[in-house]
């Protein structure tokens, strides 16, 4: 349950980190508008793995002391980070750009427009890649073992090396991801169709 | 500009003055230095050969384009995009877009009660019950629960006015609302346009339908390359036209074919 | 200035190891994207066939790839393999077949979407003008899949390579290992060591694979 935990806090912190870089983005505020691009290219360009031995092994040397829990959450929250900013850009970038001059001349301020025309608009449009993106992080958990957490794939690893017992207790991980994973994509497809239907669609 | 006073056939206040507005793109002159009072009351139509500058025009009036010299005032306020105010003058400016615009995640009543209930926050029951009333004037009633997918391109145009009408705004801007429409759906757009000029409305209409220029115009711009190049009453302009542009202009909208 | 373990590096062929390293790694990526992409076009060819059995067989495919972490499918089949039919498969084997596995799957559907993207008038205008079947292809569809497929199957090689950080778990030799061993050597002369060859290795990662994204970036600016 550790790793649903990590994944469920990982997620909702990426969410967070995905919607300040989206309105830093979007607003162009100087200077952070560069940060943020510059974190989305080296987050999405680096594997999960890697950035989690930096945080676990490499960090604790220049003393930035973790503890395997939190380097969890933190490591999926800065990989999320970048890929929910990217679904959410892409998103907002999908509203044409006709839509928020039409708002604004009706007298719309800019965050008004952001929030009653672009936003709802956007947030429709990325869902699907929101979805992706929670399924994709909820695989990434499994890397977590190899930073000694007491997680799903650690614990089969474990089993492998006392009872030697690797089928059944492979069988067991299999089963224990698609228990967490199914349901999720699942809903997601599901909630994607009401949507499409209660929404606007094509 | 006195020789400009003579041709106007109404004369309310000075409502809109524009002068000597320039812009740009990069290099690109668009607009170069055009002067235009528009008077209360008035309905003025720009017409002109494509890329002649005239929905720039109009953007620039809505302050959705940046500009690059001389100044546009509304009441004698700056219009600009860097004024303080901008929200506040553009609800007194109205704007109707080619692609109509609707916001498609809302249904009809609610596109059209967003601004005035959440930039002049007034009250929903009363410009609920203002909407619907003019929903039923273009019989459109039945449809204040509809989602704009759900809707034919001019039901949607209509709305988009009604939509821009409801901010009670001074200037109303149509920006070749019809281009994008199906033939038998322009008329129905065009009415509703027409009984606003009966109204009273002051308007600047950017249009490629002649026959309905001539008929709603107090007054015809002919724009071409960034400036204007003649304007008059409708019947002068389009039967006695002063230049050759204009002339050749007009000329691409009859057609004959020699028959032997 | 602290130790930042950077000097570890420079000592010996240690520089020289992490890049052997990154070439398992870029190896196996390498080997597994033209595997998934001749697979995967069939894959995406079975997917947009009109037969409803074979339609429902890829959705399952594309379903369980999509589903399952791709480091259980390494155990599946490093480990499973083993035990089951009692097969030795190497580390770098398994790999290469897991990623194939899941590169298919993926590419299969990234083809599937190219092919529908395209409108059915495109069709109906190249018989209109008398084109036959395999000219269609060839000259309408064909080039604008491609154009579409580009930047997307790229994407896909960028997340090979980030996920071949996890083959090190099935006891392949590559970067990761490689800067354990580094670390674990200079355990007692350089402490730090892991501060500065984990950075190498985090930019190491970060300079195979940018410079791709920023390719199928510009591609599909390009191209659209």
């Amino acid at each position: 349950m550790l790793t649903l935990q990590i994944g469920v806090l990982g997620i909702l912190a990426s969410i967070a980190i995905g919607i300040i870089c989206t309105m830093i983005q979007y607003f162009k505020v100087p200077i952070a508008r560069h940060v943020v691009s510059v974190y989305v290219e080296i987050s999405r360009n680096t594997p999960l793995l890697i950035q989690l031995f930096f945080i676990y092994y490499g960090l604790p040397k220049i003393g930035i002391r973790t503890n395997p829990y939190a380097c969890g959450v933190a490591g999926l929250a800065f990989l999320g980070g970048s890929y929910m900013t990217e679904a959410f850009r892409s998103g907002i970038e999908a509203v044409d750009r006709v839509q928020t001059e039409s708002a604004a001349s009706l007298g719309l301020s800019g965050l008004q427009i952001l929030r009653y025309v672009i936003f709802p608009q956007a947030l429709t449009i990325s869902f699907p890649a929101f979805m992706a993106n929670v399924i994709f992080l909820l695989k990434e958990t499994s890397v977590f073992s190899a930073i000694s957490l007491m997680d799903l794939m650690f614990t089969a690893k474990d089993l492998i090396g006392l009872y030697y017992q690797t089928t059944e207790s492979l069988f067991l991980l299999v089963v224990f991801y698609l228990l967490i994973l199914l349901p999720v994509s699942v809903l997601g497809s599901f909630i994607e169709r009401r949507m499409r239907y209660a929404g606007f669609g094509s | 500009m006195a020789e400009k006073e003579m041709t106007e056939v109404k004369k309310g206040a000075p409502l809109l003055v524009v002068d000597h507005l320039t812009k740009r793109f990069a290099d690109l002159t668009v607009l170069d230095g055009i002067s235009l009072t528009v008077h209360e009351g008035e309905v003025i139509v720009i017409v002109g050969p494509s890329g002649c500058g005239k929905s720039t025009f109009l953007r620039c009036l809505n302050a959705l384009e940046d500009i690059q010299g001389g100044e546009i005032l509304l009441h004698g306020e700056r219009i600009s995009q860097n004024n303080k105010n901008l929200t506040e003058l553009r609800q007194k400016v109205g704007m109707v877009f080619q692609s109509y615009e609707l916001f498609p995640h809302l249904n009809v009543l609610d596109n059209i009660l967003l601004a005035p209930t959440r930039v002049q926050k007034r009250k929903r029951e009363e410009v609920k019950e203002e909407a619907l009333a003019l929903l039923a004037r273009i019989g459109l009633e039945s449809k204040a629960e509809s989602f704009p997918r759900q809707l034919s391109g001019g039901q949607k145009q209509r709305v988009a006015i009604i939509r821009a009408l409801c901010m009670h705004p001074e200037v109303m801007l149509f920006d070749e609302v019809t281009a994008a429409l199906d033939p038998e759906m322009v008329r129905e757009v065009l009415d509703v346009i027409l009984e606003l000029a009966n109204q009273g409305k002051t308007m600047l209409i950017v249009t490629h339908e002649m026959q309905f220029a001539r008929a709603i115009a107090d007054r015809v711009i002919f724009l071409n390359e960034g400036d204007i190049c003649e304007e008059g009453p409708p019947e002068e302009f389009f039967d006695h036209p002063k230049t050759e542009r204009a002339r050749q202009f007009l000329q691409t909208f009859t057609f004959s074919r020699k028959k032997s | 200035m602290p130790d930042l373990g950077l000097n570890v590096l420079f000592k010996g062929k240690n520089l020289a190891r992490l890049l052997g390293g990154l070439g398992v790694a870029l190896k196996i990526s390498l080997l597994s994207v033209v595997i998934s992409i001749v697979l995967g076009i069939l894959v995406g060819l079975l997917m947009t066939w009109k037969n409803p059995i074979s339609r429902a067989l890829m959705r399952c495919y594309l379903e369980i790839v999509r589903i399952m972490p791709q480091m259980v499918l390494l155990f599946l089949v490093y480990f499973g393999t083993t035990r089951i039919f009692g097969w030795n498969l190497s580390g770098e084997a398994s790999a290469v077949i897991v990623f194939s596995f899941w590169g298919a799957a993926e590419m299969g559907d990234l083809v599937r979407g190219a092919l529908i993207s395209i409108p059915q008038h495109q069709y109906e205008s190249a018989a209109a003008l008398g084109l036959s079947g395999g000219q269609t292809y060839r000259y309408i569809v064909l080039p604008q899949t491609v154009r579409r497929l580009i930047p997307l199957s790229m994407n896909l090689i960028t997340r090979m390579i980030k996920t071949t950080s996890l083959v090190l778990m099935i006891g392949v030799v590559e970067v990761l290992k490689v800067s354990q061993q580094i670390i674990e050597a200079n355990r007692m002369s350089s402490p730090n060591a892991a501060f500065g060859v984990y950075l190498t290795v985090f930019a190491l990662y970060f300079f195979a694979c940018w410079p791709i994204s920023l390719l199928a970036g510009f591609l599909e600016k390009r191209w659209r």
